[in-house]
C-alpha cells in the first residue's frame, strides 16, 4: 500500500475552495491568528442523559433497581449529546416520564424486602415517626441524589417534606418513599446543575461538590461515588492534591470504562443503532443481536486498544484485534466457537479488515438499509472523525444512478457516483468526501467483506487532503497521520467534559491539551487525567448578561393578569 | 495459544485451514461476556490447505413425480380404510369437499378404535396387528437417484431381494430408490396430490428451518476445490439451529457446534472432480426429529456427490441404503395415529411394503433384505463447523424401547449407553402415558 503524505494543508485548501464546505481544524488549535482569551463561561446546568439517569440510580441505590420508562430524547449540538445536554430542556410529557420513573424507584427502594438493604435505619412500627432516622436517610441520600452538601437549608426542607408525608400517609416507610419519589423527580437530580460561591472579589468558583459531579459524570458517567463527596465535602477538590488524589483513583478503577463507553457512544454517534434498519432480504444476517452486538462490539474494540492496551489514540485505525459474537461472525464471517459471549479475533496484516472504520458501528452505520454509501460514510470520517463540516446536500438533486445499483453500465458505486458527479451541483461536495467513502466499499451495506459488487471488481483507492491510498487500510493510514485526527479527538473530548461548545476562553486550553495529548504519545488516560486536572475544566464566572432577579410567582401573576 | 485460522473469502465460503476448532487439534473454548478467548488469527487470504464448512439448509427426498406412478391411485390412509366397506354413493358423498371433515373423523374414530382393541398401544409399533389392504406404490419405472450396487436388476438376482431397478430420466440404469418405489403414491410423500400434498416435506425440512434439526458437513484437507484426489468428510448433527432468511433460504457462515454424541459423527473420504465432492461409501447415522420424534437417519453406504459452488453452497444428493427399521420409525411410525388418518398410509401397509421392497443387505440366515434403497436431495449453505472438547465427547443411543415398543437389541450400539429421550428429538408426551396400558384405558373410560 502506498500513502503519499503532501502539504496536509494545502490539500485541505485545495479541497475547501469552492466546495461550499465550513472546515475548520486549526480554528481552536492555535494554529493561526490570534490568541483569542475571555472570561470563563457561566455555570452550567446539563439534562442528565439515559445512560447517566440509568448509572447514577444504580449506584446511588443498586444495580437490581429497575428503571423503566422512556427518557427524552437526546439533543445533539455540535456533534456531540453532551453538548446538547446543556441547551436540553424536559417537556411536560418528558416531566411525567420521569416524575413515574422516580416513583418507581423509590417504591423498590422503600419496599419491604428491600429496606434492609438500602436503608441505614428503620423504626419499630410502621406508623411511628422517627425524625433521626428519617434525617440520616436525607442526608445520606439526598447528597448522593442532589450532589451537594445537604446541611443547613436543604436538609431542613426535606425534613418537613418527610413530616408532612407521614402526617398524610402514616407510614414512615411510604412516607420515605415520597421523599425519594419527590428527590428523584427534582430538577436538581434531573440536571447536573453548578453550584458556586461567591468569592469577596466577585469572582465564582464551583463548589466541591459541583466539582465531583463534573469529574464523575465526565470519568464515570455517574454519580459521585462515598470517596468523591467525601473528598468534596472535606474541601480536598479545592487543593492540588486533593484533586490529583481523586482523579487518580477514578482513573485507575474499571468504572472509568463506563465513563470512556460514554464518550465513545457520543463521539462515534452509537445511538444510532437503536434506529439502525437493513433490508432482510439484501442482508438476511443482519438483525437485531448483530446491530446490539455491533455497538458493543466497538466498545470492545476501543476498551481494548485504547485501555487495556494503552495504545495511541490513532492504533484504532490500524488495529487488527477485535472481538466477535457468534451473530457477528455471520456478518465477518469468520468462525466464533462460542456460543455466548464474546471472542477475540486478529486479522492478518493484508487484511482490510481490524481498524475502526471496518467495524459495523461504522461500516453499517453509515450506510443505506440495502446499500452501502461511500457518500454517507465519507461524509462521517470528515465530521466525526476529523471535526470538519459537510454541506447539506442542495434541494432537487436527482438521485437516480446513485440508487440504482443493478445499473448494468454503472456496476459500482464509484462508477454511480463518477456518474452523479456530472452535475455540477453534486460535483464539489461529493469531490470533498466520496474519495474517503469510495475507499470503504470494500465493505457492503452491513459491513459484510466483498471485492466485487455486480461482477465487477471495486476500486478502492483514491486521495484525500493530499494523501493518497490504495485501500481502506492505507485510508486508515492517512486517518492516524492526519493531524486533524488528534486534535478532533481532544477536542471533541474537551466539549464533552464540559458539555459545551468551545468559548474564546478555551481555545489556549484546548492547543495546550493537544500538546500534552501528542506528548503522552496520545493515550487516552493522560488526556482524561488533563482534562480533569485542568483549572479550565473547573472555572465559570458570572453571565456576561446580567440575569434579572425575578420573582416568578409575582411574574406569573402579571402574565396572567396581562392576559385577562 | 494461539490458533492458525484461515479463512477464504473471496469464495464467500466458509472455510478454515484447520479445523474450526477440532477437538483433536484445540484448546476448549471458554468464552463469557466479560473474558474473551484469546484471539483467533483471521485472514481473507486464499490459502492452500483448507476446511469447507456447510450446513444442510434442504435435505429431502429426491422424489421424481410423474403422471404414471400411481395409475391405480394413491395409498389408503386409515379415513380410506373407514369408509371402504360404505355403498358406494356413500364414499362419494363423503369425499365431496363440504362432507370431508366427517370422512376425517370416520378415519379418526378407526385410529382410536385400534388403539384401544390393543391397550392404548400405538399400531406402529404392531403392524403385524392388521391386515390392511397393500400398499399402492409406484409403477413406473423412472426415478431419481444412483446406481448403489452396480447392476440393473429386474428383481431376479438374489441380492436385489426381487426389487427391480428404476431407470433415471437421463436414461442411467440401474437406479436403486426403492423407498421411493413405497413412499411415492402416498400423497404426503408427493407435492402434486390434492389431500395432503407436499406435507412430509414440509415437515421434515421444516424441522431444519425451525432449528429442531442441524446437519452439518466438513470438507477437510481440500487443496483444490476444483479437483482433488483425496479429501476427508465429516457430517454431523448439532444442536444448534442454522439461520433461515424470511423467505426459508439458509444465511450462511454461521458458527455452529457438533454434537458431543459421537454416535452422529460420521467419517469418510472423498474426493473432488471438477468441483463435485465425491465420498466413498460409509455408515451414515444422524439425529433427525420433526415435531418431537426421536428418529434418525440410518442408511448404510452412503455416497454424497455434492456441487460445490463458487458462493460457497453446495447441492447435490446422498444416496444409500436405508436400514428398513429405522426407514420405518424415520418416515413412518405415527405414534398417536393422526398421520395415518391424514397423510394417506397406514403403518401395517406400510411395513409389509418396505420389507416387499427392502433391496439391501440381506440377512445370511434368511436372505431377507434388510435395508431398502433411497437418494435423497441436500442443499447446504457455508458454515462454520465448531468441534466441542474431546474431553465432552460421549456415545449414546436414545432409548426408544417403549416408544417403539422395541428390544435393547434392536437398537443398542456398542459402546454406546442408553439415554432417555428429551428436549428436542425427544418423544411426545403421550409415549409416557401409553407406558402404563392402565393408565390409558382408565382414560379412555
Amino acid at each position: 500500500m502506498s500513502v503519499i503524505r503532501n502539504s496536509i494543508l494545502a490539500g485541505v485548501a485545495v479541497a475547501a475552495i469552492g466546495a461550499g464546505i465550513y472546515f475548520v481544524p486549526g480554528l481552536l488549535n492555535g494554529q493561526s491568528g490570534p490568541k483569542v482569551t475571555g472570561p470563563p463561561p457561566p455555570p452550567q446546568m446539563r439534562r442528565m442523559t439515559e445512560s447517566q439517569y440509568r448509572n447514577s440510580v444504580a449506584d446511588i441505590f443498586s444495580p437490581e433497581i429497575k428503571v423503566v420508562g422512556r427518557f427524552e430524547p437526546d439533543i445533539r449540538v455540535d456533534g456531540l449529546a453532551a453538548v446538547g445536554a446543556s441547551e436540553a430542556s424536559i417537556s411536560g410529557n418528558g416531566y411525567e416520564q420521569y416524575y413515574a420513573m422516580a416513583g418507581r424507584i423509590a417504591e423498590q427502594v422503600v419496599s419491604d424486602e428491600n429496606w434492609a438493604k438500602y436503608m441505614p435505619c428503620d423504626v419499630p412500627a410502621p406508623a411511628t415517626y422517627d425524625a433521626a432516622c428519617a434525617e440520616q436517610i436525607i442526608s445520606e441520600y439526598g447528597e448522593k441524589i442532589f450532589r451537594r452538601d445537604m446541611k443547613d437549608v436543604t436538609l431542613a426542607e426535606w425534613l418537613q417534606i418527610s413530616e408532612l408525608a407521614m402526617e398524610k400517609l402514616g407510614n414512615f416507610h411510604a412516607a420515605t418513599g415520597l421523599v425519594l419519589e419527590g428527590m428523584l423527580s427534582s430538577p436538581e437530580f434531573l440536571f447536573i446543575m453548578d453550584t458556586v460561591t461567591e468569592g469577596e472579589d466577585g469572582s465564582l468558583e464551583l463548589t466541591g461538590h459541583a466539582k465531583a459531579a463534573r469529574i464523575s459524570y465526565f470519568l464515570w458517567n455517574t454519580a459521585p461515588d462515598e470517596e468523591l463527596l467525601r473528598a468534596a465535602s472535606a474541601g480536598e477538590l479545592d487543593t492540588k492534591d486533593g484533586l490529583e488524589a481523586q482523579v487518580d483513583r477514578m482513573l485507575n478503577s474499571e468504572h472509568v470504562r463506563t465513563g470512556m463507553n460514554a464518550f465513545f457512544e457520543d463521539f462515534l454517534h452509537l445511538d444510532a443503532f437503536a434506529t439502525l434498519e437493513k433490508d432482510k432480504l439484501i442482508y438476511p444476517a443482519f438483525n437485531q443481536r448483530v446491530s446490539e452486538d455491533g455497538r458493543e462490539q466497538v466498545l470492545r474494540f476501543l476498551d481494548y486498544h485504547l485501555l487495556d492496551k494503552a495504545g495511541p489514540y490513532t492504533d484504532i485505525f490500524t488495529a487488527k484485534e477485535t472481538f466477535v459474537t457468534r451473530p457477528l461472525g455471520m456478518i465477518y464471517e469468520v468462525p466464533v466457537r462460542a456460543v455466548e459471549g464474546w471472542e477475540k479475533v486478529e486479522f492478518t496484516e493484508d487484511d482490510p479488515r481490524g481498524g475502526l472504520l471496518s467495524h459495523i458501528a461504522f461500516s453499517a452505520l453509515h450506510a443505506h438499509p440495502g446499500r452501502s454509501s461511500a457518500t454517507l460514510r465519507g461524509i462521517a470520517v470528515r465530521e466525526l472523525l476529523l471535526c470538519q463540516s459537510v454541506a447539506p446536500a442542495p434541494a432537487a438533486v436527482n438521485f437516480t444512478v446513485v440508487q440504482d445499483t443493478s445499473n448494468p453500465e454503472f456496476k459500482t458505486a464509484r462508477a454511480r457516483l463518477t456518474q452523479h458527479r456530472t452535475d455540477d451541483a453534486c460535483a464539489s461536495c461529493h469531490e470533498f468526501i466520496d474519495p474517503i467513502g469510495l475507499a470503504m466499499e470494500n465493505f457492503d451495506g452491513v459491513g459484510r467483506l466483498r471485492y466485487e459488487e455486480n461482477g465487477a471488481v471495486i476500486d478502492v483507492s483514491g486521495a484525500f487532503d493530499g494523501y493518497e491510498f490504495d485501500n481502506v487500510d492505507g485510508l486508515e493510514e492517512t486517518l492516524a497521520d492526519h493531524p486533524a485526527t488528534t486534535s478532533c479527538l481532544v477536542e471533541k473530548m474537551q466539549k464533552y467534559a464540559t458539555g459545551r461548545k468551545p468559548q474564546a476562553s478555551d481555545i489556549q486550553w484546548i492547543n495546550r491539551l493537544e500538546k500534552k495529548f501528542s506528548r503522552s504519545d496520545e493515550k487516552i488516560i493522560p488526556l482524561l487525567r488533563e482534562i480533569a486536572l485542568s483549572d479550565e475544566f473547573f472555572a465559570v464566572s458570572a453571565p456576561q448578561v446580567p440575569v434579572p432577579d425575578v420573582n416568578q410567582q409575582e411574574a406569573a401573576t402579571q402574565t396572567r393578569e396581562k392576559k385577562s | 495459544m494461539r490458533k492458525s485460522l484461515l479463512i477464504t473469502v473471496a469464495f464467500g465460503a466458509a472455510v478454515c485451514a484447520t479445523a474450526c476448532g477440532n477437538s483433536e487439534t484445540s484448546e476448549p473454548v471458554k468464552a463469557s461476556a466479560s473474558e474473551p478467548v484469546e484471539a483467533t488469527l483471521v485472514s481473507s487470504v486464499n490459502q492452500d490447505s483448507k476446511t469447507i464448512g456447510l450446513a444442510f439448509s434442504y435435505f429431502w427426498y429426491d422424489n421424481l413425480e410423474t403422471p404414471d406412478d400411481c395409475p391405480e391411485g394413491y395409498a389408503y390412509a386409515l379415513r380410506d380404510l373407514a369408509i371402504l366397506g360404505l355403498p358406494e354413493e356413500k364414499q362419494k358423498y363423503l369425499l365431496q369437499p363440504e362432507n370431508r371433515s366427517t370422512y376425517y373423523k370416520m378415519g379418526y374414530a378407526l385410529s382410536g378404535k385400534r388403539m384401544r382393541e390393543h391397550n392404548g398401544t400405538s399400531i406402529c409399533n404392531i403392524p403385524d396387528a392388521y391386515d390392511d389392504p397393500p400398499l399402492r406404490t409406484v409403477q413406473s419405472n423412472l426415478a431419481n437417484g444412483r446406481d448403489l450396487d452396480g447392476k440393473a436388476s429386474s428383481g431376479d438376482d438374489v441380492g436385489s431381494c426381487g426389487a427391480a431397478d428404476f431407470t433415471a430420466p437421463d436414461g442411467r440404469s440401474g437406479i436403486d430408490n426403492q423407498l421411493y418405489r413405497v413412499m411415492g403414491c402416498i400423497d404426503s410423500y408427493r407435492r402434486d396430490a390434492e389431500f395432503a400434498g407436499g406435507a412430509m416435506e414440509d415437515y421434515h425440512v421444516g424441522a431444519y428451518r425451525d432449528g429442531e434439526i442441524t446437519t452439518l458437513m466438513e470438507i477437510r484437507d481440500v487443496d483444490n476445490r476444483m479437483n482433488d484426489d483425496y479429501v476427508e468428510v465429516g457430517v454431523y448433527s448439532s444442536h444448534e439451529p442454522t439461520p433461515y432468511d424470511s423467505e426459508k433460504k439458509g444465511i450462511g457462515h454461521a458458527s455452529l457446534t457438533v454434537t458431543d454424541n459421537t454416535l452422529w459423527h460420521n467419517e469418510t473420504t472423498g474426493r473432488i472432480e471438477n468441483g463435485v465432492l465425491i465420498t466413498e461409501p460409509f455408515d451414515l447415522r444422524l439425529k433427525f426429529g420433526w415435531t418431537g420424534r426421536p428418529a434418525e437417519y440410518y442408511v448404510k453406504d452412503t455416497q454424497i456427490h455434492l456441487n460445490l459452488a463458487e458462493d460457497g453452497t453446495a447441492e447435490g444428493d446422498l444416496v444409500g441404503y436405508f436400514d428398513l427399521q429405522y426407514a420405518y420409525w424415520h418416515s413412518f411410525h405415527d405414534e398417536q395415529g393422526a398421520l395415518q388418518v391424514a397423510n394417506g398410509y397406514t403403518c401395517p401397509a406400510v411395513w409389509d411394503a418396505l420389507h416387499k421392497y427392502a433391496d439391501g443387505y440381506p440377512d445370511p440366515e434368511t436372505g431377507k433384505c434388510t435395508a431398502i434403497s433411497t437418494a435423497m436431495k441436500l442443499d447446504a449453505v457455508p458454515a462454520f463447523v465448531i468441534h466441542p472438547p474431546k474431553e465432552e465427547l460421549v456415545k449414546y443411543v436414545l432409548d426408544t424401547r417403549d416408544y417403539y415398543g422395541v428390544e435393547l437389541e434392536d437398537i443398542a450400539v456398542e459402546g454406546a449407553e442408553l439415554r432417555e429421550p428429551k428436549g428436542a428429538g425427544g418423544p411426545p408426551a403421550a409415549a409416557k402415558s401409553r407406558k402404563n396400558p392402565e393408565t390409558s384405558e382408565s382414560k379412555e373410560e
